[in-house]
């Protein structure tokens, strides 16, 4: 029992990193897309940005699951947390710029560059910029 | 409800559904409107579940009023792709303002109306839209997952927030219990909670420290007299590091630490130094090799040194005076007392043979007081304690601590060398906790050598009485008796210190000395000035001392590192109602038993006795209703994208005409 709560937290982990490392890979296709012509880049970027919305919800439930199984409550919110919510919120919205005809295509690339940046803030201010836990 | 027309000529406005900059205007004052109606809440004492039930009540007939005035223009608002966006933006942004606003206070959404008012909104959005675009084939089931998902979410956290218990009790080690006083705002309610069908015991108290034994303490916040702030915060400055003093410009930097450092200093006489009279002298007692030591004239406790055999003291003071001679004469101490300190709180008690001391968990009996401390050996042999005489020369006391299971254990304590007596006890003594016996005023030596600056004079006293004066002179010895004298060698006007320690000598007993002091650097990088010195975490009394840097703009102190929460350990053991144990943890501050649903931890202070804890409980419910959302989620999430084009590409082939 007090290895399962800790057991969650750490394929949460690993499942955060895969959705980080989905979303970069997103950002490089969104770069190629920026530069090319045709829609061949902006499917990746997409398929991309779908993957790490996947891997980053799955490893935000895993985290809640193992707060539940470790300390009785799954809204117990750490700093990764935070700044894991608001990058997959961040991502839900971009996701839905290719449904308005205004802001699909192109200008859902340069979105999912905007995510990028969020992205980048996630991994490196998170250290640096002090955040409630 | 119409939309707004754009006057004539004039460029038309977005209508509200389209309207990116008007919804996040409109998202912002739905926030701020909730914040004010919590602060409302708050001043009449609402407590976390009352606050939900007001919520849900304003909130539902909010959505109902809005269906039943314009449910057309709602309903298309809600459904609407980019207040989708807008919403989902605006809280992204809020949870990160957040986040980073509110200083060092743990982030706690679900007390927060503005994050429910926010999430019911996006749940009824999704919602709304599940239901605009049925019917539901299987390739969309995904679709129909995600967009319900977050109203369980939701539903299943406001149940947990409704329904949730906070409650709190002091246990004392053994005891059992089968309820809490509930906890509403951080302050007790007379209201109990019941633990349904399970009980409590505390089996065990203790102290862990869980990082190193001694840390650097920095204050950094002179007051312009000489004082500081209360708390020092702490400093941990790595190998090679130099971490900033927070709230100075200055630098720090360690440059050697010594856990069982050997004092090598020496004073020296430093013109520039403020007054400091000294008088190094020079013992003739029948050694091989005479002792040197220095005494000091104004400081207390330096002024006087004993000889190691106890036959005389030496004593140098400023100025000769009646009152000095009326204290240099045999005297019985004035009060004894015991002095036990846990978790940095100390509790005093008289001293007193046939007494005892009644602490929740244990009691503490004086059995026997040795004014001359001895050992001797019985007639088999075994050491036996006893006292040489009835002057208080080297005073000790026998105690006996009794446990509640009837277990006793000695504890032996003296009040001249308290080191000795800690090592000895500890096995015995409950973890984190120290015991010291403390006499005051009492005076074992009966001759002194006495000598004053003022009129350069040595003086023998004897009983109260000077019995011999002579003037003294550096490199003359005063004869004490045959075989013993005192020379004064050198006079310090302005005696300083300066302090240099070196590892103990032989390493296979370093570990039985424990001396641990540090080397560190302080420096000002704009002024390029810097000062080095020793911070000795068991000075010459045995108590830290803390040293100032900077013309006193910093005082820096390495000592015991102090109790924290993170130390705390209680042993918590769940039992049934017939008793049997069900489930034993050591539970810490973030790390508590849970068993079904509830939660028990320490609180997050230290107990005030040894013995006692306050446990804390925690139950949320509704946990199985927000898990559904979330599976239901990464299930929707995973068929939308993945699982969709497969069961599309099927259905299409199924409708092909063969």
């Amino acid at each position: 029992m007090t290895s399962q709560p800790s057991l969650l937290a750490k394929a949460g982990t690993a499942l955060l990193a895969g959705g980080y490392g989905s979303f970069t890979v997103a950002i490089v296709m969104g770069l190629l897309a920026l530069r090319s012509t045709g829609a061949e880049f902006e499917k990746r970027n997409r398929r991309w940005i779908r993957l790490g919305f996947l891997l980053l919800a799955c490893a935000l439930v895993l985290r809640a699951f193992g707060a539940q199984a470790g300390v009785g409550d799954a809204d117990a919110w750490g700093r990764t947390e935070t700044w894991g919510l608001v990058l997959w919120l961040g991502c839900g919205a971009v996701l839905h710029l290719h449904y308005e005809p205004a802001l699909k295509g192109r200008k859902a690339v340069w979105g999912s560059l905007l995510l990028g940046g969020l992205l980048l803030l996630t991994l490196f201010g998170m250290g640096i910029i002090p955040t409630r836990n | 409800m119409t939309e707004p027309q754009s006057p004539a000529g004039t460029h038309p406005t977005k209508p509200f559904h389209q309207n990116y900059p008007l919804q996040v205007g409109a998202l912002l004052v739905w926030v701020v409107a909730w914040i004010g109606v919590q602060s409302l809440l708050d001043r009449n004492a609402f407590d976390a579940g009352q606050q939900i039930g007001s919520f849900l009540v304003i909130i539902l007939g909010i959505f109902m009023g809005a269906f039943l005035r314009g449910r057309a223009w709602f309903f298309r608002l809600l459904t609407s792709v980019p207040f989708a966006i807008s919403q989902i933006s605006f809280l992204a942004i809020a949870l990160l303002a957040a986040a980073l606003t509110g200083g060092t206070e743990p982030l706690n959404l679900q007390e927060s109306l503005w994050f429910w008012a926010l999430l019911s909104l996006l749940a009824v959005s999704m919602l709304c839209v599940a239901w605009k675009r049925r019917p539901y084939p299987a390739h969309r089931v995904g679709f129909l997952l995600v967009h319900v998902s977050a109203s369980l979410v939701l539903l299943g956290g406001l149940w947990g927030q409704f329904s949730e218990v906070r409650g709190s009790r002091t246990l004392r080690v053994g005891e059992t219990v089968d309820s809490f006083s509930r906890l509403k705002k951080g302050k007790l309610d007379q209201d109990a909670y019941a633990l349904p069908g399970f009980r409590l015991r505390l089996e065990q108290v203790a102290v862990e420290p869980s990082g190193p034994a001694y840390r650097l303490y920095a204050f950094t916040h002179p007051d312009g007299k000489g004082g500081f702030e209360k708390e020092p915060k702490t400093i941990d400055a790595p190998p090679g590091g130099q971490p900033r003093l927070p709230g100075s410009g200055l630098l720090l930097e360690v440059e050697r630490i010594l856990p069982n450092g050997v004092d090598a200093g020496e004073f020296i006489n430093n013109p520039k130094a403020p007054e400091n009279p000294a008088l190094r002298v020079m013992l003739g007692i029948g050694t091989q090799e005479p002792l040197v030591g220095d005494l000091f004239s104004r400081v207390e406790g330096k002024a006087r040194r004993d000889e190691p055999g106890g036959r005389f003291a030496v004593v140098f003071q400023d100025h000769w005076s009646t009152e000095l001679l009326t204290r240099l004469r045999p005297g019985l101490p004035t009060s004894q007392k015991l002095l036990l300190t846990y978790l940095g709180r100390t509790f005093e008690h008289e001293a007193k043979v046939g007494g005892s001391w009644d602490f929740p968990t244990f009691r503490l009996t004086v059995e026997k007081a040795y004014p001359d401390f001895a050992v001797k050996k019985d007639r088999d042999g075994n050491p036996e304690a006893y006292s040489r005489s009835q002057n208080p020369v080297e005073p000790w006391l026998e105690l006996r601590l009794h446990n509640p299971d009837g277990s006793t254990k000695r504890v032996m304590l003296s009040a001249s060398h308290p080191d000795v007596s800690d090592q000895l006890n500890e096995p015995n003594l409950p973890k984190g906790l120290n015991l010291r016996f403390v006499q005051e005023g009492a005076e074992s030596q009966s001759r002194f050598v006495v000598f004053t600056r003022e009129d350069q004079s040595a003086r023998l006293v004897e009983k109260g009485r000077v019995s011999r004066s002579e003037p003294f002179s550096l490199g003359k010895p005063f004869v004490v008796e045959r075989g013993l004298s005192v020379t004064p060698v050198a006079t310090l006007d302005h005696a300083e210190y300066v302090p240099n320690f070196v590892p103990y000598p032989d390493p296979t007993l370093a570990g039985t000395f424990a001396r641990p002091v540090m080397k560190v650097k302080v420096w000002d990088p704009a002024s390029s000035r810097s000062e080095e010195k020793w911070l000795d975490a068991k000075g010459p009394d045995g108590t830290p001392v803390a040293e100032l840097f900077m013309n006193g703009q910093v005082k820096l102190i390495y000592q015991p590192r102090s109790p924290e929460a993170e130390d705390l350990r209680t042993v918590l053991t769940v039992l049934d109602e017939q008793g049997h144990p069900l489930l034993e943890k050591t539970t810490k501050l973030r790390d508590p038993l849970v068993f079904r649903g509830h939660a028990f931890f320490p609180d997050g202070t230290l107990p005030e006795q040894p013995g006692v804890s306050k446990i804390l409980i925690e139950k949320k419910s509704g946990f199985w209703l927000s898990a559904l959302g979330y599976l239901s989620l990464l299930i929707g999430i995973a068929w939308m994208f993945y699982l969709k084009p497969v069961l599309k590409r099927r259905a299409v082939r199924a409708e092909e005409p063969s």
